[in-house]
């Protein structure tokens, strides 16, 4: 959120943030870049176990597709909450996307081969007394190179915050942390008139960032949520089922004849599903529920008080 | 501090104040001057900006700025301070042995 206000203040137009191997945040940071006024580009970072990480960028909503097919095939392999991705990954699910090759000078000729025109190189001045020197080695690397600057904050006040996060990561305390923290705190978004200082030798760095922009034409805006069709009895649509069960359930509990208030909700609620499109998902509980209850495992359903108790009485009397 | 020069680096007991000649708001010096001395100033690497150690202590930070100058001699100075605040300070922090 932060990150989107400081872009717009600044005279940003977009604005994209990374996290490593996942696309887990995307969805708030577009929320708070669309209040910003700004576009928010879906990326991520691509840590692999076997060669240097690349930032993503998906120019389509195919190329988007491709990269969470890809950040699957790694979390699968992984306990949860890790991701363990190679190169040869990463060469399968690519096309379309843009990379952005992140701490890494040398050694690059094989991303360069498979990658071509779509391979950039990020350019950072850290401000760790090797600036000039190594720009000059990123600018002869033979990639295009792109300014990046290895932003991790919005505001330098923010390194303080930054430094406590790293000590929470490396289990540490700040006092123990030497090294691990960064020196100075020059890992903030910068103005463009700043970054066109920064880089004023490498122009190029600058402007790529806007092809880069320019390509990246997919928006989260193009997604909507898609619940899986649940497999329902012939002929009827998901919501026609749930009634069925409801009442069935309902006359289950209550017998022959229903209490007006138990009818009276059951049928509030029931049209609040079909207009919200939820019969599915109350499909896929009393499935859950279903098969729990016949493996004698406890278990309890969640959601609108009524129906769901219909719904999962018709499982206890099938 | 500056881990990469520790090997090579004599430094002073105390820091000496320099006189210099930098190109805002970052660049290297152009020349400085020490114990009366003009040292023009013909290579530099920086800066490397050091910030406080906010746990210990409050205060400005320092760019370090290693530079050759005519003779061939190569000095460790760093400014105090952001160049735009008034307190901004040159030092000679070491010689490079």
């Amino acid at each position: 959120m932060s990150f989107s206000e400081q872009a717009a203040k600044l005279g940003y137009s977009g604005i994209a943030i990374t996290d490593r191997n996942t696309f887990a945040g995307i969805v708030r940071a577009h929320a708070a870049a669309k209040r910003s006024g700004i576009k928010l580009i879906p990326a991520c970072r691509l840590d692999l176990l076997d060669g240097p990480s690349l930032l993503a960028y998906p120019t389509s909503r195919r190329a988007y597709e491709r990269l969470s097919s890809l950040l699957t095939v790694g979390n699968f392999r992984a306990e949860k909450g890790e991701c363990f991705l190679y190169k040869k990954d990463v060469y399968e699910y690519k096309e379309d996307s843009k990379f952005i090759v992140v701490d890494a000078v040398d050694k690059l000729d094989e991303y360069k081969d498979v990658f071509g025109q779509d391979l950039y190189i990020a350019a950072t001045r850290r401000y760790d007394g090797d600036d000039a020197k190594l720009l000059h080695r990123i600018s002869r690397s033979g990639i295009k190179m792109v300014a990046t600057n290895d932003v991790h904050y919005h505001h330098p006040s923010r390194r303080e915050l930054q430094d406590v996060v790293t000590c929470v990561r490396e289990k540490c305390t700040i006092y123990d942390a030497g090294y691990r923290l960064h020196p100075n705190a020059e890992r903030y978004l910068k103005s463009k008139e700043e970054m066109t200082r920064l880089f004023m030798k490498y122009p190029d760095a600058i402007t790529t960032t806007k092809e880069i922009a320019e390509a990246c034409q997919f928006s989260l805006d193009q997604l909507k949520y898609v619940y899986p069709k649940e497999v329902t009895p012939l002929g009827l649509s998901p919501h026609q089922y749930l009634t069925d069960l409801a009442w069935k359930g309902a006359h289950e509990m209550y017998g022959e004849i229903l209490p007006d208030k138990i009818k009276a909700s059951i049928k509030h609620e029931l049209s609040f599903m079909e207009q919200m499109d939820y019969a599915q998902y109350f499909l896929t509980v009393y499935d859950i529920v279903r098969f729990a209850r016949s493996q004698g495992i406890l278990c309890q359903g969640r959601g609108s008080a009524a129906i769901q108790r219909c719904v999962i009485v018709s499982v206890l009397h099938p | 501090m500056a881990r990469r020069q520790a090997s090579s680096i004599a430094d002073l007991i105390e820091t000496e104040s320099i006189v210099v000649t930098a190109p805002i708001p970052d660049y290297p010096p152009m020349s400085f001057t020490h114990n009366g001395k003009l040292h023009t100033i013909v290579k530099a690497d920086g800066p490397e900006r050091i910030e406080q150690e906010w746990w210990l202590q409050e205060g400005e930070h320092r760019d370090y700025y290693r530079v050759e100058d005519e003779a061939g001699c190569r000095y460790w100075i760093f400014r105090s301070g952001h160049y735009n605040v008034e307190t901004d300070q040159w030092f000679l922090h070491g010689f490079f042995v």
